[in-house]
């Protein structure tokens, strides 16, 4: 599908899919870390990449990324503010059965282990966790990290360590 | 791996064994990429369909134009009724009569005067042209009060009471309450406050009226004639005066005997039978009712 002709050039059409490749995913891990909602998630990157379009003429590709993360940003914090974030993060298969030989107990127990922390995720104040999640679920660097969200890296490693004392404290222990 | 990743796995474990999160993944989209991607580009199509309807600028240009059709219209309408409609008002002869303006300021016209003013009197002025006479009670706080003659003379006030006779060469001003300001093209322009009168003669103005302080308001406005110590060849003028009638003396000295009292102005014959019963004479009126003699 493309757009029927209108106010833009082939070329700003070919560069707007370029960078909905690039960081389509990466924006919607974004919403989903922020909301803990994959609906509310995939609508909040349709909004974000429209606001990209209205906007495509004033661009510049080096900052294409750090743009579309305050986009996001800007579009949850004065929409969704208010919102009660509860994560249901998928736990892959191979995790829990790779190993083999797991007993009935060791599933539950897993299971009961992976609820707590996706709920003690949710727990952590939201700039902290939104790097948290960033580095530890889409493995992004502290360097990624700061570029996208537009702060330096010893805020990213401050905004770590408050993630990671939250959740210390919650299971007391290294987790 | 980056030096952070592998600091996070090393320095705290949380993606060793069961309890890490190397196994979790951001739940899928109910949507794939592609599907996404159409959906996106069906919602940019639907914007710019909407777009036109929904520019706020076509509202703001529609109110726009309407505001300055309606100012248009407005000032056309004002600037036409400014440069042709004005009201004029007539005394007829032998009546004077009252006439309220629009800022409640009155006029007591006299007979045979008449005033003109603009649709806009009271809007951005307060201007009339008088010819005649005619005595003003001017309301305050409304800005300047102008009355113009048809030969130029001007005479400006705030708020006061003041009368004004002019016709043909005679250009007189009494001022009542408060003060007013005369201005003739030519003339130094003069000030006169409560009590004070002039007139003009030819290029100087001449002080009458004095001891206007105990003259009331002229008679065609009280309908009273109200005498003070003065003569009875001054009474027989302004009875004279107001009735049209000659007033004539036989056997006395007029300027010789004083008259103090109010007479109203009722009927000729009821205001000589007063004059003549408090004075003492007899009077006659000649067939053609013309003349009067006081005897």
């Amino acid at each position: 599908m493309t757009l029927p002709a209108g106010n833009y050039t082939p070329q700003e059409l070919k560069w707007f899919r370029s960078v909905f490749d690039l960081y389509y995913e990466s924006i919607r891990h974004f919403a989903y870390f922020k909301t803990g909602d994959v609906d509310l998630a995939d609508d909040i990157v349709q909004e974000v990449f429209l606001k990209l379009w209205d906007m495509r003429g004033k661009v510049k590709d080096e900052t294409v990324k750090a743009l579309l993360y305050t986009i996001a940003g800007n579009i949850i914090r004065n929409h969704y503010k208010h919102l009660k974030v509860v994560y249901n993060f998928q736990v892959s298969q191979k995790t829990e059965f790779s190993v083999g030989g797991y007993s009935a107990d060791e599933v539950v127990r897993m299971e009961q282990l992976n609820r707590q922390l996706q709920d003690a995720l949710a727990s952590i104040p939201d700039g902290p966790r939104e790097v948290f999640l960033m580095n530890r679920i889409d493995g992004l660097t502290y360097e990624e990290i700061a570029q996208r969200l537009g702060l330096s890296v010893k805020a990213i490693e401050k905004r770590m360590s408050e993630a990671l004392a939250v959740l210390r404290k919650k299971f007391g222990y290294k987790i | 791996m980056s030096h952070e990743r592998d600091k996070s796995e090393n320095g705290y474990g949380l993606s060793s064994g069961h309890s890490g999160l190397d196994g979790m993944s951001v739940p899928p989209s109910r949507r794939s990429k592609d599907e996404a991607w159409d959906l996106l580009l069906k919602n940019i199509e639907k914007q710019q369909t909407v777009t036109p309807k929904l520019v706020p600028f076509k509202r703001t240009k529609m109110l726009v134009i309407a505001m300055a059709a309606s100012v248009a219209i407005t000032l056309l309408v004002a600037g036409y009724l400014a440069l042709t409609g004005a009201v004029r008002v007539d005394a007829p002869l032998a009546q004077s009569i009252k006439v309220s303006l629009p800022d409640s300021s009155s006029i007591y016209l006299n007979q045979g005067s008449w005033i003109q003013y603009s649709h806009l009197y009271g809007w951005l002025n307060r201007n009339l042209t008088l010819e005649g006479e005619a005595y003003f009670m001017v309301v305050k706080g409304r800005g300047k009060f102008v009355v113009s003659d048809p030969r130029g003379q001007k005479v400006e006030a705030t708020g006061t009471e003041f009368s004004v006779l002019t016709r043909n060469n005679l250009f007189t001003v009494k001022c009542f309450e408060g003060s007013v300001k005369l201005k003739v093209s030519g003339m130094e322009s003069i000030s006169l406050s409560k009590g004070q009168g002039i007139e003009r003669k030819g290029n100087q103005w001449v002080s009458v009226g004095a001891g206007l302080k105990q003259i009331a308001k002229p008679v065609w406005v009280t309908k009273e004639f109200y005498f003070i110590e003065q003569s009875l060849q001054q009474v027989f003028e302004e009875i004279s005066d107001y009735y049209k009638i000659s007033i004539k003396a036989e056997g006395f000295n007029p300027e010789s005997r004083l008259f103090t009292g109010t007479v109203p102005a009722n009927t000729l014959t009821e205001v000589l039978d007063i004059i003549s019963l408090s004075t003492g004479l007899t009077y006659s009126i000649s067939s053609d009712s013309t003349v009067c003699t006081f005897r």
